[in-house]
């Protein structure tokens, strides 16, 4: 859809030695529960990360906190070298960072197509005032994006049930029409938590080609993900939580045979 | 010969009738209880606009009364005109709730309700106790506003109530015309996104607060005019005239009529609830309550959408066959109740 590097800002110059999206001893803490413990990481411009481990493991909680659902309880999160870890979602959302849920979180009464368009209004430029007043900048604009809505609905297969209420799509398209909307506010980095789950053969084929297009677009993607398989298709990298701890981060191949991480998913002792 | 009854043509015959009814009908009851609903009419739009964000105020007769005290004390202590009255009290209206929201939104949901619902109590405990402004339970008495002279032509609001008539229903006209807009454009999709899905809206980058806020103030800035007009109207402003049976009563109107409407349903529901309210209380003498609970039920058991649902319920009893509807398109209520059958 876009040659360029994908998202808002992007190609906007950063350092060559400032990592893109920086975590650094990131901490969370429930009460006197630690979800996550000294979590660190560092990512380029494009980079795809796959997010492993068990249930528990804190990978929705490190997405939560990347996106600004929770403050982190001590650590930085630093994107294109500014702080954002005590930003509100929307800002962080503005800045670049968007990302889907876990389970299906839409808009149920309104319309595919309606529900992308809201995902567009991020990239919108004319204020409320020239909404209020339908100025022409405001009526091109709202046709641009009413078009770019439908386009990216047909990206993600989502050309047949245009017209359908999100709460009446079956799960698979609803999964697909939850990464439609993110991909819609043109993020430069995009936040997946498990979007596979709970399908059959034929949505995940469906949603792992969305995911793909998404990547082909040059996005920064940070995807949790229980399917192996297909994590390892996408990813190109691999990081593992356990218990809140980071145990691995490398190259699939290397990862997946890790000791640490075959127990942390098996519960292989020594004896074994 | 069939006429093609578009929005455009609907609306004009709504206007033409608005502006026909009192010079055709000439009964100054109907006409002081029609002034009456347009009155509540922007108490409803005001209502219904905090609404449109997920937000139930259950404290706008707070904003009724500061607009009236803020008319009452302007017109009485300095002289002011209505016309300078008026927007002073959307202005006082709306910068109280402006600050109000800035505080209590954050939270939102039944905080917020109960909030507002506190907040409107204490109005009224001030309105009563603060003599030295409001002087107590005895109120401010408004002066009859001046008469105006257009080109010749007196507008004497002393000697009839049709300015009062005209300037409430353009008052209500300029409201509409402003919630539809609002409803209309990109900030009416906004805000149903805030209402339906706050957190998903916050992750897509909408600034929860900022259109909550927004909204909020506008519909105070509306319930304060109204509140204005209504003190003006009767030439006196004190701690009876709004308390929380009026926000009850100004709920009970948009639910009525329609919540999920911006305009149409809560005018619908405040012409509806005074008229009805102002006739039942001369035909059913000391049963005005029991029939006006009585009206309310009624409409929403077999309107579950309020008002707004009268379409769909004419096109039922028409085709006498409910099961010719799609099931998805029915309310719970219905499918819950097909489920059982």
């Amino acid at each position: 859809m876009r040659p360029e590097a994908a998202g808002r800002g992007a190609g906007k110059c950063e350092s060559k030695h400032m990592p893109f999206l920086q975590v650094r001893g990131l901490i969370k803490d429930f009460g006197s529960l630690r979800a996550l413990h000294q979590v660190g990481i560092e990512l380029d411009q494009g980079e795809v990360l796959g997010i492993v481990g068990p249930n528990g493991s804190g990978k929705t909680t490190f997405l939560n906190l990347l996106s600004g659902y929770y403050r982190p309880s001590q650590g930085e999160i630093l994107f294109r070298g500014k702080a954002i870890s005590r930003m509100r979602s929307d800002q962080i959302a503005t800045m670049g960072i968007v990302r889907t849920f876990q389970s299906n979180v839409l808009y149920g009464d309104a319309t595919v197509v309606e529900s992308v368009l809201r995902g567009c209004y991020l990239m919108a430029k004319t204020g409320l005032l020239q909404a209020f007043f339908n100025t022409r900048t405001y009526s091109a604009e709202e046709k641009g994006l009413a078009q770019r809505a439908a386009e990216i609905a047909a990206l993600f297969d989502l050309e047949d049930v245009m017209e359908v209420p999100a709460s009446l799509l079956p799960h698979g398209k609803q999964r697909a029409l939850g990464i439609a909307m993110a991909f819609a506010a043109q993020p430069t980095v995009l936040l997946l938590d498990e979007p596979l789950a709970g399908m059959d053969f034929a949505q995940t084929q469906l949603v792992a080609q969305a995911i793909q297009r998404v990547i082909a677009e040059g996005m920064t993607v940070l995807l949790v993900e229980h399917n192996i398989p297909t994590l390892l298709s996408l990813c190109r990298r691999i990081m593992v939580l356990d218990s809140g701890r980071k145990i691995a981060d490398g190259e699939p191949s290397d990862v997946i045979n890790r000791r640490e991480v075959v127990e942390a998913y098996l519960g292989m002792d020594d004896d074994v | 010969m069939k006429i093609p009854l578009n929005k455009g043509v609907t609306t004009g015959l709504g206007i033409v009738l608005v502006i026909l009814i009192p010079l055709v009908v000439r009964d100054r009851f109907l006409v002081a209880t029609l002034i009456e609903s347009g009155i509540w009419c922007l108490f409803a739009i005001g209502f219904a606009a905090v609404f449109r964000v997920g937000q139930i105020s259950m404290g706008q007769a707070a904003f009724m009364s500061i607009g009236g005290y803020t008319a009452g004390l302007m017109s009485a202590d300095l002289g002011l005109s209505i016309w300078l009255t008026l927007p002073a009290a959307g202005v006082a209206a709306g910068l109280v709730a402006c600050l109000l929201g800035l505080v209590v939104l954050r939270i939102g949901g039944l905080y917020f309700a109960i909030a507002t619902l506190a907040f409107g109590e204490i109005i009224t405990i001030i309105s009563r106790n603060w003599s030295a402004v409001t002087q107590g339970p005895t109120g401010i008495a408004l002066p009859v506003p001046d008469d105006i002279s257009v080109g010749g032509l007196v507008i004497s609001f002393s000697r009839s109530a049709l300015p009062f008539y005209y300037l409430t229903a353009a008052l209500v006209a300029v409201a509409a015309v402003i919630f539809w807009r609002i409803d209309r454009s990109r900030q009416g999709r906004i805000t149903r996104s805030v209402a339906e899905n706050d957190i998903l809206s916050e992750h897509l980058g909408m600034h929860l607060m900022k259109y909550r806020v927004i909204m909020f103030t506008l519909g105070a800035f509306f319930t304060g005019v109204g509140g204005a007009l209504y003190v003006h109207y009767l030439y006196w402003e004190g701690p009876p005239l709004f308390t929380g049976a009026q926000s009850f009563a100004v709920m009970m109107m948009c639910v009525v009529g329609g919540i999920n409407s911006s305009v149409v349903g809560p005018v619908l529901g405040a012409i509806l609830l005074t008229v009805s309210g102002t006739y039942m209380g001369i035909l059913f003498e000391g049963l005005r309550p029991l029939s006006y609970g009585l009206l309310v039920l009624a409409v929403i058991w077999l309107l579950p959408n309020g008002m707004m649902d009268m379409k769909s319920l004419l096109t039922r009893l028409g085709r006498g066959n409910r099961s010719e509807v799609p099931l998805e398109t029915r309310s719970c209520r219905e499918r819950g109740g097909e489920m059982r059958e």
